[in-house]
């Protein structure tokens, strides 16, 4: 190890207002040596369990997508799922297609905007994806055009690009006709030539990724059919144990910090990862051929503990969908789509929803009475089980970079930060105007 | 795709931040029978408005806007009129600025050449539903301001 120089480092990257919510960072060294560094959360809680508690199980869906509007889907499926699973309802196998397929195209939105607007700059050393409109412009049109796929994917099956208004307890409120899903099915075609792009792009520029390795618990959804973001059980990289959803709390056990808002995650260990790489670490071998191919032109490996790595699954994760969606629409149009209706009774019940959501397995859980009116809610977010991984790894990336100077470390900090690919500041999107 | 757009924009769980998401519903019914006019409920999409905007003629944004005034008042600009004091952590992309997304769908060629800004002061950005009375006094003129820009 080389001989650190005796540097002082004070930074302190603050957030905004607690409406919004952000992350801080915060390191200070003294004589080349880290004394402090902590990620600090401050956002305000959004009591959005308190908002679906007295409302109607039809009605908690629609409540939810509006948690977030890059994850929107997620929210609506885990709360799909979670009444389903309170109220004993039981979805036939055409749901179940749509609703994956329906996940999938936010799983694309999510992914190639996350790799193509933040992580891109970063490692092209810009400040934001607009400089590169201008020099890189074949790369940012790829990006578009991705985004715009899931845009017009989400809006194909779930009846708008986000807030879907089409999928519903039980089933959905309306069917894409099977005209709009062979039309889907040759966008999507068409867009594996930027798919490849976009993955010969990210791994032209993979030698600018950190290589960081901190021996870490990832957890994810797990099932033995196919790499799954929707089905299956609790899986660790530490333990062959699979948990079912509906005890989530076994493992996330939340725990309240005094340096965030947000509540903390941990199972094994003093905290785990959820996301992208936490998938392919647990369900790489379900991988289809070109997801595969992927992982395989960048070395990427189960096992793998470099969190700036999450980007590069992500790239394969998006082979994976792409190639799965093309297998669900053949399976769907083959057998045809037909109207099934659905009448539901309400009925006591608690019961779990658990999805994957882009950046993370999401856990919802709900009460019911009789009624069918929520008696009780609890929503357990990705980025909540991440928060404390991300002060781990600062705590075991910082001493290994401090003397690199101030700028870098900030810049590899909130690289780290944005590796995870976190949900803050996405319940509020309003405009802060100065007139000029 | 019909020439004119109208997106509203913000979240109902976040009181005056819905007022976009609030005057959508209000919009789509005065305007169901247009032909050359969408309304558009975007919620917190943020950088979907690339996508939504994209080949129409003429975009009016409806959305809650810190602005410095009395709340309830609703003011009319372009972009070209104010600047952000947005500052962008870009950790995440659940972080939205409108102005930024416009600027980068101007560079990308994407952007109308005439959009509107309707700007909406809140009176309290908060969790809950329901928007504080100095808003939801105003609806009705909102929606005729919107309006007039068609005419």
């Amino acid at each position: 190890m080389p001989k650190k120089k005796k540097v002082n480092i004070n930074i302190s990257v603050n957030h905004v207002t607690r409406v919004e919510g952000h992350g801080n960072i915060r390191l200070r060294a003294s004589d080349g040596m880290v004394e402090h560094v902590e990620w600090q959360v401050p956002e305000a809680p959004r009591f959005f369990e308190a908002m679906v508690r007295g409302r109607s199980f039809e009605d908690i869906q629609t409540i939810v997508s509006r948690i977030c509007g890059i994850c929107s889907v997620t929210h609506s499926l885990a709360a799909i799922k979670g009444v389903e699973d309170a109220l004993g309802v039981e979805v036939s196998e055409q749901t179940d297609k749509l609703r994956i397929l329906c996940h999938y195209g936010e799983q694309i939105e999510s992914h190639s905007l996350h790799v193509g607007y933040l992580v891109a700059p970063d490692l092209l050393g810009q400040k934001s994806v607009i400089p590169l409109v201008a020099s890189h412009p074949d790369m940012v049109k790829t990006i578009i055009r991705l985004h715009r796929l899931g845009n017009t994917w989400m809006e194909i099956i779930g009846g708008r690009m986000t807030h879907p208004v089409s999928l519903k307890v039980g089933g959905f409120t309306m069917l894409p006709s099977e005209e709009k899903l062979r039309e889907l099915k040759g966008m999507i075609e068409k867009a594996v030539p930027d798919l490849k792009t976009l993955a010969e792009v990210v791994l032209s520029l993979a030698d600018k990724l950190p290589d960081f390795n901190r021996e870490t618990e990832y957890i994810a959804l797990s099932g033995p059919d196919y790499y799954t973001f929707y089905h299956g059980d609790i899986a660790s990289t530490d333990t062959d144990e699979k948990v079912p959803v509906q005890e989530f709390e076994r493992v996330t056990n939340e725990y309240v910090v005094a340096q965030s808002t947000a509540k903390w995650c941990k199972w094994h260990r003093e905290s785990y990862a959820v996301g992208a790489l936490a998938r392919f670490n647990l369900n790489a071998g379900q991988l289809l051929p070109m997801a595969a191919e992927t992982a395989k032109k960048f070395v990427l490996k189960k096992g793998t503990c470099n969190p700036y790595l999450n980007n590069v699954a992500q790239v394969v994760e998006c082979a994976q969908v792409v190639e799965h969606s093309l297998q669900i629409i053949d399976e769907l149009l083959t057998k045809g789509l037909k109207n099934e209706p659905v009448k539901i009774k309400p009925k006591a019940g608690e019961g779990v929803g658990c999805v994957e959501a882009p950046r993370g397995i999401l856990f919802h859980r709900y009460a019911f009475d009789k009624k069918g009116f929520c008696t009780k809610a609890n929503i357990c977010i990705p980025t909540g089980q991440n928060h404390a991984n991300i002060q781990k790894d600062f705590e075991a990336l910082a001493p290994q970079i401090i003397d690199r100077g101030q700028d870098e470390i900030r810049l590899l900090l909130e690289m780290l930060v944005r590796s995870y690919d976190p949900c803050i500041s996405c319940s509020t999107h309003f405009l802060n105007v100065e007139f000029v | 795709m019909r020439p004119i757009l109208i997106i509203c924009l913000g979240n109902p769980l976040m009181r005056d931040e819905g007022i976009g998401v609030r005057l959508a519903s209000e919009l789509t019914t005065h305007l169901a029978d247009n032909p050359d006019v969408e309304v558009m409920d975007l919620g917190t999409g943020g950088l979907s408005v690339i996508h939504a905007i994209a080949g129409r003629k003429k975009t009016i944004f409806v959305d809650c806007a810190i602005m410095g005034k009395t709340p309830g008042l609703m003011c009319r600009f372009t972009p070209g009129q104010v600047s952000s004091k947005k500052v962008r952590m870009s950790y995440s992309l659940h972080e939205a600025d409108l102005l930024n997304t416009l600027e980068l769908s101007h560079r990308l060629g994407l952007c109308p050449d005439d959009v509107v800004i309707f700007g909406i002061e809140p009176g309290q950005i908060a969790p809950g539903e329901g928007l504080t009375s100095e808003l939801e006094n105003n609806i009705q003129q909102y929606v005729q301001a919107v309006l007039k820009e068609l005419t």
